[in-house]
């Protein structure tokens, strides 16, 4: 603006005039066109984007986080001994069976009561409610006849068969005959569980056996199996096949 | 021209116009500086938002890659899925045995182990009755002598936290008669 309308606008009665301020207006169109230009692209782009950074680092530190997860996870199931843990898995499974081992303890017991001469007068099955730790219970109750070692004999083999059996309660009652011999009731729990049904999700943990886990499967490797899970027929004995050749 | 005159007054007037004149120069100044500078601003700007959208543009792509990692990971663990079986079943398996096995009581059976073990020659049992936490044993032995050999053996034996004698008879054969409690 030249001075001179400087001069004759301040000599104006009222101060500023409108020319004056649209020619202001005019020169500072620039910089705020600048300023407005600025704030338009960060509020549309600049914005968006540092929050979309930040996001995505998030986003990579937890995927960094995860795939290293992945990456143990498949290096210790790539190094496993699949052998070794297809037998320690049948030795579990035995010594605590996936379905009701009552039968199967139930045999074992007799089996190993024939053996030390102490004979089986009675026994019954307690179904027990409930489950404790997520393993299910069922109450096996002999009553047995014997001399006081045999049947000594016998509940020291029981601790050391398969499916894992727990005494809960002895009691004997001697002959008063002063041969040793007793009558003992004892009462066994034997225990299942349902096999894992699903496994965990692919980025969760690996949980591999440790030492308490490896001196377990020893000590139940050791365990005795001797009953058979089914029941084998008879031979057919005093009984023609019709079907057989003549 | 007299000093007193109006012309005069208005000469006076226009001296403010240096001043003025002054600070217009320096608001030149500033307008212009403010007026070059805007653009480089703006440039400057540019160039960082072009920058902004090239590191957002990287991260994406490592973002992707990372979860394609992630996914073949996924596929070399499912393919593994009957080695984890295993392992999951093993471990299932022993950790329900522990805790069948980790009591912390003492088995009723062992107790009965131990003082079958202790007695001495001619003692018979007469009555057992073993549970979690609770032992009472009664047993007929043939003469004083052995009453005091099983006690001794009973008092050495280090395996018992507490024994109570619940009673102690003799019977008309002579066969003295011992019932304990015993934990």
């Amino acid at each position: 603006m030249p001075i001179s309308n400087i001069v004759r606008d301040q000599k104006r009665p009222g101060g500023v005039s409108a020319g004056a301020i649209a020619y202001d207006w005019r020169r500072f169109i620039v910089p705020v066109g600048v300023f407005l230009v600025i704030t338009l692209l960060s509020a549309t782009f600049g914005f968006g984007l540092v929050k979309n950074i930040l996001s995505t680092v998030e986003r990579i530190d937890q995927l960094k986080v995860e795939n290293s997860g992945l990456q143990e996870k498949r290096d210790k199931l790539s190094g496993a001994d699949r052998n070794l843990l297809s037998r320690q898995a049948q030795v579990a499974v035995l010594a605590v069976p996936n379905q009701n081992s009552s039968l199967v303890s139930l045999s074992a017991i007799r089996n190993e009561a024939f053996t030390k001469n102490v004979q089986v007068v009675g026994l019954k099955v307690v179904e027990k409610e409930g489950a404790q730790k997520g393993v299910r219970e069922t109450g096996l109750e002999f009553e047995l006849e014997g001399k006081l070692f045999d049947v000594m004999a016998l509940i020291e083999a029981t601790n050391k068969t398969a499916p894992i059996v727990k005494i809960s309660k002895v009691r004997m009652l001697g002959s008063g005959t002063g041969d040793g011999s007793v009558s003992a009731d004892l009462s066994f729990q034997t225990f299942w569980a349902e096999a894992p049904k699903n496994l965990p999700a692919a980025t969760a943990p690996l949980e591999t056996l440790g030492a308490k886990d490896q001196q377990l499967l020893l000590e139940i490797e050791k365990l005795r199996f001797t009953a058979s899970r089914q029941v084998i027929p008879a031979t057919p004995a005093g009984r023609v096949n019709p079907f057989a050749e003549q | 021209m007299p000093l007193n005159s109006p012309t005069h007054s208005r000469t006076s007037g226009i001296n403010l116009a240096g001043s003025l004149s002054h600070e217009f120069a320096r608001f030149r100044k500033v307008e212009a500086i403010i007026k070059r500078t805007s653009f480089v601003v703006l440039g400057v700007y540019l160039v960082v938002l072009v920058g902004v959208a090239g590191i957002n543009f990287f991260f994406l792509r490592q973002e992707g890659s990372l979860r394609k990692a992630g996914e073949s990971l996924r596929g070399q663990i499912n393919t593994l899925s009957p080695v984890e079986i295993l392992l999951q079943t093993v471990k299932n398996r022993t950790s329900l045995a522990a805790n069948i096995l980790g009591t912390t009581q003492t088995p009723p059976e062992r107790v009965l182990a131990q003082v079958v073990g202790i007695l001495p020659l001619g003692a018979t049992i007469a009555e057992v009755d073993a549970q979690e936490g609770k032992f009472s044993i009664s047993v007929s032995l043939p003469n004083s002598g052995s009453v005091v050999e099983f006690f001794k053996s009973l008092s050495a034996s280090s395996q018992f936290s507490n024994i109570e004698m619940d009673g102690l008879s003799l019977s008309n054969q002579g066969f003295y008669t011992v019932s304990l409690n015993i934990r």
